[in-house]
């Protein structure tokens, strides 16, 4: 297997689904010519040709109708956000057209939404944001956020042929600081099933995305205090594995929520929510949540830092659940 | 530091700092293999492996470095 970066990986499973299937095609911001603000779609153009790789105006809710008119026609369009702020302006498009085509009239949507998330990057307020929560009680939706190349390119391979439409949560931190082993051939990581990335026995760290690297973090950092963590991957948001978190609840009885998003609301939420409804028996403590401020992101990149969640809060809270 | 030039970039730097830091792990390797009392020997693999520590924490230093032009660039383009 080759060692690839995480940006690496989005590229070959665009590129495979595209040799694959001539229904797939790109459109979004700067994302031909240019190869994409991130250069994803570097030689794209090139290779596939201006048809299939389609540069659009700025317009986030124009391009994303275009695509949800190409998907109901039979096509599988993958859109991307330049940065997944700007899919505000879709919004609509979103969740009251593409959310809804299935349970209004059986209209199948298959189409992919690549937004590039999160903090870390010293974007500021437009630039950083992790706007799943926007999105999570959109029945039709569906929602995947990897952290690793593996999970990238499996999970966006399968999101491409999934006939319903996804938002696929990409972090622009980890683009090119992530690498990983990932196959040659074609694999699908299957949506709407969590991963256990690190096997523990006494906290669950339920987590996603770049933040999966800052529990791994803390639970190294934490062996030496005799306090294991087990880390669960949600990989998919939208649907959430329940039985994954609960497998991991049962056997440790201690669980803290970890997410970059702020605070109110969303997953973290949600993920509390189930636990304490179903899984109240297992539970020998609180279950806590290491999340963002309700704010928006900063831009001072000291204030960012002290805004994002890090391993030392991840740590704060295991003590305090460890001693409950 | 006389011979580098102002105009190198931090990451070029970076890159030379690797470069040596790989050129001091192989003279210490090198070292240790000629050497005859295994004392000399364990102490020049001892000196290589930290010149790979170092390699390694420049390394990661340049990865951070070049991920986060690349974001900058989108970032500005983006405007």
């Amino acid at each position: 297997m080759a060692e690839v970066t995480y940006l690496e990986a989005i590229k070959q499973a665009l590129d495979e689904e595209m040799t694959r299937d001539n229904n797939v095609f790109i459109l979004g911001e700067d994302v031909g010519y240019y190869g994409g603000a991130f250069r994803v779609t570097e030689g794209f153009y090139e290779k596939y040709g201006q048809w299939r790789v389609l540069d659009t105006p700025l317009s986030e809710s124009g391009f994303t109708g275009a695509a949800i008119g190409a998907a109901l026609m039979g096509m599988r369009p993958v859109v991307e956000m330049q940065f997944a702020d700007f899919i505000s302006c879709a919004f609509d498009q979103i969740v009251s057209v593409a959310a809804k085509n299935n349970y209004r009239w059986g209209g199948k949507t298959p189409m992919v939404i690549r937004a590039p998330f999160g903090g870390f990057v010293h974007g500021g307020a437009f630039h950083s944001a992790c706007p799943e929560t926007w999105f999570f009680n959109v029945p039709g939706l569906k929602m995947v956020a990897p952290s690793d190349p593996y999970d990238a390119k499996g999970l966006l391979k399968a999101a491409i042929r999934d006939d319903d439409p996804v938002i696929y949560f990409e972090h622009k931190f980890l683009y090119r600081r992530i690498k990983g082993e990932v196959p040659e051939g074609d694999y699908l990581v299957p949506l709407g099933k969590a991963k256990v990335v690190r096997e523990g026995k006494d906290i669950s760290v339920i987590t996603y995305s770049a933040m999966v690297h800052t529990a791994l973090e803390a639970a190294q950092a934490l062996e030496g205090e005799g306090i294991s963590l087990e880390i669960v991957d949600l990989r998919t948001l939208l649907p959430l594995d329940k039985e994954g978190i609960y497998a991991s609840v049962r056997k440790t009885n201690r669980v803290i929520i970890l997410y970059e998003t702020p605070r109110t609301g969303g997953v973290g939420a949600e993920v509390a929510a189930l636990i304490s409804e179903e899984m109240f028996g297992h539970l020998d403590g609180p279950i806590l949540r290491v999340s963002a401020p309700d704010t928006p992101v900063p831009y001072s990149p000291p204030f960012e830092e002290f805004y994002l969640p890090k391993a030392e809060d991840v740590i704060k809270a295991a003590r305090k659940l460890a001693a409950y | 530091m006389s011979k580098i030039s102002d105009a190198l970039s931090l990451i070029d730097i970076l890159k030379e700092a690797i470069r040596r830091e790989h050129d001091s792990y192989d003279y210490y390797h090198k070292a240790a293999s000629v050497a005859v009392k295994p004392a000399s020997k364990k102490m020049f693999l001892h000196l290589a492996e930290m010149e790979r520590g170092h390699a390694s924490e420049l390394t990661r230093h340049l990865i951070d470095l070049e991920a986060q032009n690349h974001i900058d660039k989108a970032l500005t383009s983006s405007f």
